[in-house]
């Protein structure tokens, strides 16, 4: 059903009662987000160092022409496509597996549901200094794990975090242990919402496990999924704590972000200019994205059926 | 309507096989921190390492306690996490729901508004937002980080909930606006109900974002007698070594509370209140 | 909305003013940590509580924030201006701070300071070396030195190794794969390019080197990474790692070097003094033991003694109550306490006179190092230059990506040769 104002006579009371009900978050999220982030996007075109911070000069584009010539930076992009691509698609696909078995009631759901959120209650960085220590390839468990099990030889640990083969999807699998919870929990809330008289016509009309899927369940949850798809990419795309614990770009820069670079920049060189100038192109191409995402999904056409 | 009795049974393996196998991935980190948090130093560095504490100690646990102020700080965590998350959830409501219901101009741009502040990096407004901090004379109160983890959760639980709220058929606030309610009456009385689960997942999605948030909690407190949890974890790390065993009592003791907030919210995400609602 | 602004403003300085007036009789001085840890906190806040016994009008506030974010906090908090008068100042930050102001010199207080006349060679070297002033009292160094599985060694039959040419054999030789044991603790992480830096200054020797700047020659005809002897240490730095370190330590840091020493994976490791304490709680008592950095093919080894200390911020409004606490601090007696729990050298010759800390156990190797000046030279860092903060995040990838076989030993010199090109005059 197309989207249509509940009450239309009440046209100027319904205008200010859209703008009340607005101004709270518009208000904070402007004064103490975009207030300082513009001011921030100035330093971009700065030559802001930690040298520099009280003789801050205009250099116009020049940090964006460095940070285009810089190796990891350029290494970092094909890595953030594979870091996005993959850290979703199995979030997203474990969590909806996940949510789909939690949806009956069992012995102790309860409890299972609980003990999955566990990696919620703990810090990213928290999270990138442990799994760092389980990964070791030369002290950590996992590797001990497997030798007890005789999959590799202690004299041919795995390096998990040391081998190029390894490096990257080794973090990719602790980023996808991190944000399965979140997918659990909002698939679940939403498959809460969807009737069971569908279910029940359905079955009525002697519909499949999979039609019913395909048919019900995805069209009731769709804004749901496509909300919280949206959010995670830009979040995937934005989170760097876990990189700068695990692995800090190392080894040679093969597990760098262009998000975990830009902290890198920061922490390391002080680079507070190339690291705006790498800031503002991910807002650039994310808002991008979201725009077309959101276009693509048609989501602002089709509302509340 | 039943299935196969042969399909059913295989069905049934999958699930547990499938569900017994992520818990344990999921689980294995923590355990390893936890059998850490009762290890001596010397137990910790064994090589090849070894799975359970031997002796078992509980000095990491009394070192946390005596000599970090733990118990402050899980009080600070507490309130700041959950004040920060009603306000924002609150919010969130309120702004969700008109973006949800309404037609008007700019909609679409108010959600790329919220939609841009996920996309911004944090270090990026850090200078300006510390001078406005300071000048505010909201350096080291604790209102300030519920004021800052408001804002940093109101876009989320818009939009997040503006998905919720789409879920709801129009009939059922039509209905109640009939009966007399007016706008802001109906929201609370009829449909917050019946998004119950989706309202209950987001305030506890937001509790653990205000419960893990470090960098605003490191920037804007300066006394130790303000600090939050991951503050203090924080600190057990060394620029030459990690304080394993007391690091890993500490966050054994941090996950009790968010355990205690997921077995809350968990009753009504999974609640279906939803049906009766909306049949009724 | 300006207007509104600018008069909350002007109310609330006027409402900071009357506080300010009302409380005149104490003073708050804050003072900021940067490598923070809990015990070390803890030995502050104990001097802190004694100061103020004695100062009744004196307040200090230790502001302790986590070592990942603290400098990054710290200078906020300078850029800003308030509420940071003593702060704790690093090598690695000290140019940073100079060129912007951020820190007061000292010298005037040094002058008149009694406590001067023990203070080490050490200190005037380095609290002087960036800004040619003192903008910091260091609390104490960091030198390298040997850390070694003295029950390994042993039952090996060896000595401790004196030279990097024995030490690489010793690795070697202890490296066992089929136990999970290997020879020397490598690091190929952050920080990992600085031990290439000192066996390649061991190898080049004092000599050849600018004594102002050590990457230097001393003829100033280029780098030392142009000569051949940069390209022989490479391959020299190479061999220990393929054949006496772990495989995986081509990503360790500082942590995961001192993890995998403590646990029993590596017979030896070069580090600072701060990993005495860490060897203590972690290992058995006479499993291990330190002695003296080795020599390089010159026969020599160059130390540069890390430090850090503290300053006085640009905006303290009470620089010398702010000096009498730092002088205070930094007396003999403090200083040793302080040095003792944090496992640093102290910055006082009569050390010794306060604490046996320093000459036995561990610390002995110091001791010995000292009593051979000609075997160790001094060399600075490259500490002045404003991009020597950026050579770490240049050098450490480039030599891993060496080690790892993407670059040859050429390219990865002139990589690093052509960092400091310009610097040469």
């Amino acid at each position: 059903m197309k989207s249509q104002p509940i009450n239309k006579k009440k046209g100027l009371g319904q205008t200010r009662f859209i703008i009340l009900m607005l101004m709270p978050g518009f208000l904070l999220v402007a004064l103490f987000t975009y207030f300082p982030a513009i001011k921030g996007v100035t330093m971009a075109f700065q030559n802001y160092t930690l040298y520099t911070m009280r003789n801050v000069k205009w250099i116009g584009l020049k940090n964006f022409q460095a940070i285009f010539k810089n190796r990891e930076f350029l290494m970092a992009i094909p890595n953030t496509l594979r870091w996005v691509g993959f850290s979703l698609f199995f979030q997203f696909v474990i969590g909806f597996t996940l949510a789909l078995f939690l949806k009956a009631k069992f012995h102790g759901r309860g409890l299972y549901q609980g003990s999955i959120c566990f990696p919620w209650a703990i810090s990213g960085f928290l999270i990138g200094i442990t799994f760092k220590w389980i990964y070791n390839g030369s002290y950590g468990p996992l590797n001990d794990i497997l030798i007890r099990l005789g999959l590799v030889t202690r004299a041919n640990p795995v390096g998990f975090l040391s081998d190029p083969k390894f490096a990257m999807p080794s973090v990719i699998v602790a980023n996808v242990w991190y944000g399965i919870p979140f997918f659990v929990i909002m698939i679940q809330a939403a498959l809460q919402g969807v009737s069971e008289d569908l279910y029940e016509a359905a079955d009525i009309d002697g519909a499949s496990v999979v039609q019913k899927f395909f048919n019900i369940t995805i069209p009731s949850i769709r804004s749901v999924l496509i909300l919280t798809t949206l959010l995670r990419v830009i979040w995937i795309f934005n989170s760097a704590e876990l990189i700068y614990a695990l692995t800090d770009g190392n080894p040679a820069g093969r597990t760098h972000t262009v998000t975990s670079k830009m902290l890198n920049l920061i922490m390391s060189e002080g680079d507070y200019g190339k690291a705006s100038a790498v800031g503002v192109i991910i807002i650039a191409v994310m808002a991008t994205f979201a725009a077309f995402y959101i276009a693509a999904t048609k989501f602002e056409q089709e509302d509340g059926d | 309507m039943k299935k196969s009795g042969a399909k059913h049974t295989v069905y049934l393996i999958v699930k547990v096989i499938v569900l017994l196998s992520f818990l344990t991935v999921v689980l294995f980190p923590f355990y390893w921190l936890f059998q850490t948090s009762f290890k001596t130093p010397r137990d910790i560095a064994q090589f090849p390492p070894t799975y359970l504490p031997n002796p078992f100690v509980w000095d990491n646990y009394a070192t946390i306690f005596r000599m970090q102020n733990f118990g402050r700080y899980i009080m600070n965590s507490v309130s700041v996490s959950l004040v920060a998350s009603f306000m924002c959830v609150l919010i969130g409501l309120l702004g969700s729901y008109v973006l949800a219901r309404f037609d008007f101009k700019g909609k679409s741009k108010i959600l790329m508004f919220y939609l841009i502040t996920q996309m911004i990096p944090g270090f990026l407004g850090m200078a300006a937002l510390y001078t406005m901090i300071s000048k505010f004379g909201m350096m080291d109160k604790l209102t300030t980080l519920m004021i800052l983890y408001t804002v940093m959760l109101i876009p989320y639980c818009t939009i997040t909930l503006r998905g919720f709220f789409a879920q709801v058929p129009r009939a059922l606030e039509e209905a109640a606006q009939i009966d007399g309610c007016n706008r802001v009456a109906a929201l609370f009385r009829v449909i917050l109900p019946v998004i119950l689960p989706g309202v209950s997942a987001t305030f506890m999605f937001s509790f653990v974002q205000c419960w893990n948030e470090v960098f605003s909690a490191i920037m804007y407190i300066n006394r130790s007698s303000s600090y939050t949890i991951p503050v203090a974890l924080n600190s057990l790390v060394l620029k030459y070594d990690v304080k394993w065993g007391e690091l890993s009592a500490g966050a054994v003791i941090s996950i009790v509370p968010s355990i205690g907030m997921f077995a809350f919210a968990q009753k009504y995400i999974a609640s279906g209140l939803v049906n009766g609602a909306v049949k009724g | 909305m300006k207007k509104v602004l600018s008069l909350a403003l002007c109310l609330m300085m006027l409402a900071s003013l009357a506080v300010a007036a009302q409380a005149e009789e104490t003073i708050t001085l804050y003072m900021v940590e940067s490598l923070t840890s809990p015990s070390r906190s803890a030995v502050l806040q104990e001097i802190i509580a004694s100061y103020e016994a004695d100062h009744p009008n004196i307040h200090i506030e230790l502001v302790s924030p986590p070592l990942e974010t603290a400098d990054q906090k710290i200078y906020q908090m300078l850029a800003n201006g308030a509420d940071i008068d003593i702060l704790e100042v690093r090598d690695i930050n000290v140019g940073m701070m100079t060129a912007n102001e951020y820190v007061i010199p000292l010298d005037d207080y040094v002058a008149n300071w009694a406590d001067a006349a023990t203070l080490s060679d050490s200190v005037e070297a380095t609290a002087t070396l960036v800004g040619d002033a003192y903008y910091l009292i260091p609390y104490g160094f960091y030198r390298k030195m040997v850390y070694y599985r003295s029950d390994w060694f042993e039952e090996a039959g060896l000595s401790a190794p004196t030279t990097w040419e024995e030490l690489i054999e010793d690795c070697k030789l202890l490296t066992d794969p089929e136990k999970g044991r290997y020879g020397f603790t490598f690091r190929g992480g952050s920080g990992g390019s600085g031990y290439y830096n000192m066996l390649l200054l061991d190898n080049l020797g004092e000599a050849a080197l600018d004594n102002t700047q050590n990457l230097i020659l001393a003829d100033h005809s280029g780098t030392i990474y142009s000569t051949e002897t940069a390209v022989e240490t490479l391959k020299q730095y190479k061999d220990l790692y393929e054949n006496g370190s772990p495989k995986d330590s081509i990503t360790w840091g500082y942590p995961d070097q001192v993890q995998a020493f403590t646990s029993g994976v590596t017979a030896l490791l070069i580090q600072d003094p701060e990993v005495v304490a860490s060897c203590e709680a972690s290992m058995e008592p006479g499993t291990w033991a330190t002695c003296p950095m080795p020599q390089g093919a010159s026969g020599q080894d160059a130390f540069f003694p890390g430090y850090a200390g503290w300053g006085i911020s640009h905006c303290c409004e009470h620089p010398d109550e702010a000096w009498d606490f730092i002088a205070y601090l930094s007396n003999p007696e403090n200083n040793v306490k302080f040095a003792e729990v944090y496992s640093t050298i102290p910055i006082h010759v009569n050390a010794a006179d306060y604490s046996e800390f320093f000459s036995t156990g561990a610390f002995a190797a110091y001791t010995e190092m000292d009593n051979r000046p000609d075997d160790y030279f001094f060399s600075c860092g490259m500490f002045k230059y404003e991009r020597n903060s950026a050579f770490g995040t240049t050098a450490d990838p480039t030599v891993q990506a060496y080690l790892m076989g993407d670059y040859t030993e050429e390219e990865c010199l002139s990589i690093l040769d052509e960092f400091w090109a310009d610097v040469i005059e």
